[in-house]
């Protein structure tokens, strides 16, 4: 249908002739009360449903699938056809977390630098106290964010980051301290900022320390 | 043949339920206006916390991203107030077609503008809501039309039916590849995580999590077969709305646990 439409932008006058005539077998279709679907017309209907059902699942199977489909055309055709419009991702805590994220921040305050302060555990507590006011958003903002930076560092021992300014992850992140910081904790602008990202495993614990940065 | 094709065009089947469900549809969606309400300033102000970036795939992907591409605080309370107007439409039995479609399309341009907060939960209301267009049409004059729009409506009942068993079965493959649900520690490990535990949970013995464990694979890999037959039911039902709640009110995972019980009102019958 969009096809044809942008078709007929292009000014393809057939096009518009061959739309009017639709139109108008289609109004007198729609405006004959006595027209009923013959048995072998609703049968032709069901199997176009059926069709169109077993199509779509069969996409959105492709796309959600723990298989691995090999076959590449189908896959990037279950994505232009799933994604965003029928999105979903059912690797529901695969693998089960097994490590705890800390996300600490300090700033310059007129005596130096202020307490550290760990946002994300802040924010997951206020959660905690009462869990329909929608406190959920912002712990899974800030978590999920974090999730993306330390997985992004897998087994990097503790130290001193630089982060690249094109990676995405840490921009992502880094710009929600920054409003954090100014909407939360009143802040303001030009005010350098020090973060601490904390990954605690049972086995190992890794600490990235993060320093130079300015609220906006 | 003919038996198959009359599902589609005898009746509209599970009107008591759809509209049961619909209601709860609605006013979940009215829950999430007063959270939307409730974070404002950290969802959709001037100084909100989510990072965006704008990017143009098509005509069909822009529709859903026009609140991400235009964003102003202004076009925010606007489609949230849409998507609360219209679900009042839906409580009070006016909506239609057209309404339907554009809450579904308010409420997922909502869902990809908040991305980085969004559950399982979240992709499926829209989902729900896509097929939710279809319920229960308002009769016309027409019966051929009237007969088409039978159809549409039970092969939407089918679609959703079947969005949820495809759900739990894929949910279930990958914890039945998984080692650390195959073990049975994932529970109990996912309790020791802050962001989806309480005191309570936190404090659960490891024999308790690891029952739990096993329960919730077989309970994910058998409702997808086992919904179908009546017998069945109450304790697939009975698990299930009691593991939603544990993961609603106990992990903090609110929405995706409501929606999921949501869902379990088409399965119930009672038209029969």
């Amino acid at each position: 249908m969009y096809a044809l439409i942008l078709k007929t932008e292009q000014g393809n006058k057939k096009n518009y002739i061959f739309l009017f005539f639709v139109f108008i077998h289609l109004s007198k279709i729609l405006t004959n009360k006595e027209l009923v679907m013959s048995q072998n017309l609703k049968r032709f209907f069901s199997i176009v449903l059926v069709a169109i059902v077993c199509g779509h699942f069969t996409l959105v199977f492709v796309y959600a699938s723990p298989f691995k489909i090999n076959n590449k055309k189908l896959f990037a055709l279950s994505y232009m056809y799933v994604y965003p419009v029928f999105q979903q991702n059912w690797e529901l805590f695969v693998p089960a977390p097994n490590v705890e994220r800390k996300l600490f921040v300090r700033y310059r305050a007129e005596n130096g630098f202020s307490i550290w302060q760990d946002i994300l555990s802040q924010e997951i507590m206020n959660h905690r106290k009462n869990r329909i006011l929608g406190n959920e958003t912002k712990v899974l903002l800030l978590s999920n964010s974090l999730i993306y930076v330390i997985n992004s560092l897998y087994e990097k021992p503790s130290c001193i980051l630089s982060p690249d300014s094109k990676d995405v992850t840490f921009k992502v992140l880094n710009f929600e301290v920054n409003q954090y910081l100014k909407n939360k904790l009143k802040v303001e602008a030009k005010t350098s900022y020090e973060l601490l990202l904390v990954s605690k495993g049972c086995q190992n614990t890794a600490a990235y320390y993060i320093k130079s940065l300015k609220v906006n | 043949m003919n038996k198959k094709a009359a599902y589609f065009f005898d009746k509209k089947n599970q009107i008591k339920e759809i509209e049961w469900f619909r209601n709860a549809l609605y006013v979940f969606l009215l829950y999430k206006v007063c959270v939307y309400a409730l974070q404002f300033e950290s969802l959709f102000s001037n100084e909100r916390l989510i990072y965006h970036e704008t990017k143009f795939v098509n005509f069909i992907v822009s529709l859903v991203y026009v609140l991400n591409d235009h964003y102003s605080v202004s076009l925010g309370v606007v489609f949230i107030l849409l998507s609360a107007i219209l679900s009042i439409i839906g409580l009070l039995k006016k909506s239609n077609y057209l309404t339907n479609v554009l809450l579904w399309l308010i409420v997922t341009n909502l869902t990809n503008f908040l991305y980085p907060t969004l559950t399982a939960g979240d992709y499926l209301l829209c989902n729900l809501l896509f097929f939710n267009c279809f319920f229960i049409p308002k009769e016309s004059f027409n019966v051929a039309l009237n007969d088409i729009k039978t159809a549409i409506h039970n092969t939407s009942l089918i679609a959703i039916k079947l969005q949820v068993c495809l759900a739990y079965f894929i949910a279930a493959y990958f914890k039945i590849t998984d080692a650390s649900w195959l073990e049975g520690y994932a529970i109990y490990q996912t309790f020791q995580i802050p962001e989806f535990s309480n005191s309570f949970l936190e404090s659960l013995p490891y024999s308790f999590c690891f029952a739990l464990t096993y329960l919730t694979m077989i309970y994910q890999m058998s409702f997808s077969f086992l919904v179908w037959f009546r017998p069945f039911k109450i304790y697939l039902f009975s698990f299930g709305i009691m593991q939603h709640l544990l993961i609603a009110f106990g992990m903090g995972l609110f929405g995706f646990g409501i929606i999921m019980t949501i869902c379990y009102i088409l399965f119930l019958k009672y038209d029969n």
